[in-house]
């Protein structure tokens, strides 16, 4: 046996805090190693993250959390992507889907042959080459085929899930698993004076909790990784301006779409969630532009059903945690840094945070090396997404009001300066190894939100014109014909939450935006 | 249509040709310059990922064997033949790094962690486990198999090629492809500003091209472009002795590389000779010295076709300048020992057509193709840094200053990590695989003061027995399978 740690302390409920018990309580052996979670149900969550990504389905089969159960229990539905509403320029729309589009063609990205034919010929847009986009415009969903030759098997799905019930649902999976829960406040935190390791935390009570390893998932105000660490924050709102958000429910109302809904504002944009039970909206925004009360009305007057409750008033700050990991604390969730939740990000990170931990869980040595790695990872992600994010902002052509006149033209990182201007030039994409958006996210955006490319790439030139019009005929069809056969959304779901349900959900989880093919 | 000239004769030259005009169909022409083109070394070892390129270049496996006398490889065999250490009672290392993943992973955790917990180390060495090293051990081969089942799907080959028959072969493949050629004694360039305007051969001919793409040994064209002198990679040696002696009845699926006390042997076995390099320090060992041990470790094999070579290789500053793409020992050897040129090239030509400019101007693509080859040369330098650090031998003044000589922060890095959690850092633009570091910083010697915590927290006696299995499956298969000639003899026949 290595001098393992026996005791982890988790500060904070809410989706990270338990979504960090459960992993815990799933890779531990919790007769060797105690957690404890403290919470306070005096203190709020902000559960903004409604919609997620494919990885949480990943997560959850991790867990071995069976789906229907899963689904029936937070009032989840289904997504294949993120409809995007007048971002590029008002009126338009686009749809962010979680699958390629086509195929590669003789070893050749397929969107250098679509720009080929757009500029020469006729012009389809790059949507009819999305089965994930089609099917959901069509409001149709059905579990992805396994047969990678298979058209059907060009996309993946993730949730839509109430984070309150999700949390208490990962609550029960934890505690079930023996995970302790603490109710209350932290008035105070112990550090060893000479390393600055937190040593306890003291409850409002006077009871004291103590630990090897805390998990700060207090959100943003970072309870243990900023008020007692001082861990420090890079602040990046100078391209991420945002630093508010309402949020708000209402009735469910039409039929139930499988995916989400991102609709640009004056001064921010609308997030629209459908779940089981009911939709939920919010308004992202900055305050420079306009106040909470153009806020609140704004975001009142664009839901298409009867609101429920007031909304939930949250303020941030854009950016990163110096170190996600300082000294014996780790920062899970909204206490790690703030990425506003346009791409769905928010529940990932928290997964991503988690994921990292449990490859380089530390022994009491607290090995100096195990953290730089995953702060080194964690760094790299966090500014991927960030990148991924500001382009969403930069890459618009409305000019409509100072917000947008703001973004439109503001310096963005060299680093997405200079991916933005290869895919200007001939529709190059920047590859990495690792990470969360690649090739298919990047197209969808850059065209979605008009940026298109003046030339393609000169491999596209190896076929004849109608040849090539013959290809792309046949792809749209096939994408067509396979999207008119899918079932619709809300058939699916009730089929597979039914008490004695037939319909069995054969596609594989995996740490993936994007479908087998 | 795109017009690319190449100057050189090389591997290099011939596979970029082929690849261009192949897959982009372009017009590409060849010049052969005369003498521009003779450093090259004499065999090289083709990793894994060279099939994907063959694959593009509509190059056959069986056609490329029986043309350029190509062998199997499986794995790399390091030897020390460091003195006995009474201190680590131990006489140096020898271990077989192949390149197939070693062992398989149970629950999420990675074979390593596995074998240091279940004490496996006390038995076993860590390529016990590993049907790629046990195949090499015993000159058995055979093509992966494409069933999951079978632990002959874990494997993987490279391919050792006789460096002029492989140029040859692209050559040839090249001009069936519709490249044009000719040839030249010398050339001058017309520039304007930063680009090549036009290029004059020495018989007065002029040709302009959108690029250029230089393979000369010395970067003829890129010199001329930008006469300023660049950097050198960092290596601890600085020159090499290549040597040839006969080959064995046997052939080996092993490169060889061997520390010796003034350098690195590394010995190619082909399928008809064994070809040899031996890497020194010349402000260490003279020449005279080096040719003498080289004969001692040959034994009683003849050495013939010996030549010493300096290890100078320039870097420069930006691999692609305008419209001119220094290729090949030109644009450096991150890695001499290990690397070779033809992969260098096969990886820059698939970044070449990647990123190949559809406008005049290339400076935005030429920007981004010197930052991903930036990338992956330091990459591979790395690899190169971790094999003379990690690499010890007593007595050996060569071996001293070599795990002395400083190793980047990345590598630092990489070994602090592996050494605190027995996992690998990954660095993007890496060519080498996790899997590879693994078995190479476990077979070399490096072990992690730690297995994963979370193994204490499993059931480990399902994964025990598991491991037990592993070792006789593979056991069972090895005796099962052909010799690495018969297996030649067998595909080659007509």
């Amino acid at each position: 046996m290595q001098d393992n740690i026996k005791k982890v302390v988790i500060v904070g409920g809410g989706t990270a805090g338990w979504m960090a018990a459960a992993t815990l309580s799933r890779f531990l052996d919790l007769q060797k190693c105690d957690v404890t979670l403290i919470e306070s149900e005096q203190i709020g969550t902000v559960g903004v993250g409604e919609a997620t990504l494919p990885h949480l389905r990943f997560f959850n089969a991790r867990l071995g959390i069976d789906e229907r159960d899963f689904m029936r229990r937070t009032q989840s539905t289904y997504k294949m992507g993120i409809e995007f509403v007048n971002w590029g320029k008002s009126g338009d729309a686009y749809i962010h889907p979680f699958g390629d589009y086509a195929h590669k063609i003789n070893g050749k990205s397929f969107h250098h042959y679509w720009l080929r034919n757009r500029k020469e010929d006729q012009s389809f847009p790059l949507s009819d080459y999305s089965l994930p986009v089609k099917a959901a415009k069509a409001n149709k969903f059905q579990f992805p085929s396994q047969d990678a030759s298979s058209v059907l098997s060009t996309f993946s799905y993730s949730y839509h899930v109430d984070a309150g019930l999700y949390a208490g649902y990962l609550r029960e999976y934890a505690e079930a698993k023996s995970v302790k829960r603490i109710e209350g406040k932290v008035a105070s935190v112990q550090q060893d004076k000479e390393t600055g390791f937190i040593q306890s935390v003291k409850m409002e009570s006077g009871q004291i909790v103590e630990g090897e390893l805390f998990l700060d998932c207090s959100g943003f105000r970072g309870l243990l990784i900023e008020q007692t660490l001082k861990t420090g924050y890079q602040d990046w709102s100078k391209w991420l301006i945002c630093n508010s958000a309402q949020a708000i429910g209402c009735k469910s109302s039409g039929e139930l779409e499988p995916y989400s809904r991102a609709t640009a504002q004056e001064a921010g944009w609308q997030w629209r969630i459908p779940l089981q039970h009911r939709t939920g909206n919010g308004y992202v925004y900055s305050s420079d532009f306009i106040s909470d009360d153009q806020a609140t009305e704004t975001l009142l007057s664009h839901l298409d059903a009867e609101p429920i409750g007031t909304p939930n008033q949250l303020r941030f700050l854009t950016g990163k945690r110096n170190k996600v990991w300082n000294k014996n604390c780790i920062a899970v969730g909204l206490s790690s840094g703030f990425l506003e939740p346009l791409e769905s990000t928010s529940i990932y990170l928290i997964q991503d945070a988690l994921t990292h931990l449990i490859e380089h869980f530390p022994t009491l040595a607290f090995e100096s090396a195990k953290i730089d790695e995953f702060n080194r990872v964690m760094d790299i992600e966090y500014e991927r997404i960030r990148d991924f994010l500001i382009l969403h902002y930069h890459a618009t052509s409305r000019q409509d009001s100072p917000f947008w006149d703001y973004v439109r033209t503001m310096n963005i990182p060299d680093s997405l300066q200079s991916k933005m201007a290869l895919f200007k030039e001939q529709g190059h994409i920047v590859k990495y190894d690792d990470g969360l958006f690649l090739e298919p996210s990047w197209l969808a955006v850059y065209v979605g939100q008009g940026v298109i490319p003046t030339g393609f790439h000169p491999g596209a030139l190896d076929m004849d014109k109608v040849r090539l019009n013959k290809v792309l005929a046949e792809l749209r069809s096939e994408v067509q014909e396979a999207a008119r056969g899918m079932t619709s959304h809300q058939k699916t779901l009730e089929e597979y939450l039914k008490e004695d349900s037939k319909l069995q959900n054969q596609s594989n989880a995996a740490a993936s935006l994007y479908g087998v093919r | 249509m795109k017009k690319v000239i190449i100057a050189g004769s090389n591997a290099t030259a011939w596979l970029t040709a082929h690849s261009l005009r192949r897959q982009l169909g372009f017009d590409v022409t060849v010049v052969e310059l005369k003498g521009a083109c003779a450093n090259g070394r004499r065999v090289e070892s083709l990793p894994p990922t060279a099939h994907s390129f063959h694959r593009s270049a509509q190059f056959n496996e069986l056609d490329l064997i029986k043309r350029t006398n190509a062998c199997f490889q499986l794995s790399t065999h390091y030897l020390n033949a460091a003195p006995f250490d009474p201190e680590t009672k131990k006489s140096g290392y020898d271990f077989v790094h192949s390149f197939a993943p070693i062992g398989v992973d149970f629950d999420g955790l990675g074979f390593q962690h596995y074998f240091k917990k279940l004490g496996l180390e006390a038995n076993n060495s860590f390529d016990d486990f590993s049907i790629g090293c046990q195949m090499a051990k015993n000159n058995k081969f055979v093509h992966p198999v494409s069933n999951g089942q079978s632990i002959l799907s874990t494997l993987e080959y490279g391919l050792k090629v006789d460096t002029l028959a492989y140029t040859e072969y692209c050559k040839k493949a090249a001009k069936q492809s519709g490249v044009t050629s000719l040839m030249a004694d010398s050339l001058t360039l017309n520039l304007d500003s930063w680009k090549i305007a036009s290029i004059v051969l020495d018989n007065g001919l002029t040709f302009t091209a959108d690029l250029y793409v230089d393979t000369t040994d010395d970067g003829l064209l890129h010199r001329m472009l930008l006469p300023k002198k660049s950097t050198q990679f960092s290596t601890p040696c600085s020159s090499v002795l290549r040597f040839t002696t006969p080959s064995n009845s046997e052939i080996s699926t092993n490169t060889r590389i061997q520390a010796i006390n003034s350098g690195i042997l590394k010995s190619v076995p082909l399928a008809d000779r064994i070809e040899h390099e031996l890497f020194f320090n010349d402000s260490i060992s003279n020449e005279d010295n080096v040719i003498a041990q080289a004969q001692i470790l040959s034994g009683s094999s003849a050495i013939s076709d010996s030549e010493f070579h300096a290890l100078d290789y320039q870097v420069p500053e930006t691999f692609w300048l305008g419209n001119c793409i220094a290729l090949g020992e030109n644009a450096g050897m991150p890695d001499p020992v290990c690397g070779g040129e033809i992969q260098l090239a096969q990886r820059a030509v698939t970044r070449i057509i990647e990123l190949f400019p559809a406008a005049d101007d290339h400076a935005l693509f030429a920007q981004e193709y010197n930052r991903v080859t930036k990338l992956e040369y330091s990459r591979l330098n790395e690899f190169q840094l971790g094999l003379f650090n990690l690499t010890h031998q007593q007595d050996s003044d060569f071996w001293q200053a070599s795990n002395e000589f400083p190793i980047p922060e990345s590598l630092q890095h990489k070994l602090a990590v592996f050494l605190q959690s027995g996992n690998i850092a990954k660095y993007e633009q890496d060519p080498k695989p996790v899997s590879f570091w693994l078995s190479f910083l476990l077979g070399i010697g490096v072990s992690p003061k730690h297995y994963d915590p979370l193994l204490d927290m499993l059931d480990t006696a399902q994964a025990e027995l598991k491991t037990k299995r592993i070792l006789e499956i593979i056991q069972k298969t090895i005796g099962q399978l052909p010799s690495h000639r018969e297996y030649l003899n067998h595909i080659l026949q007509p």
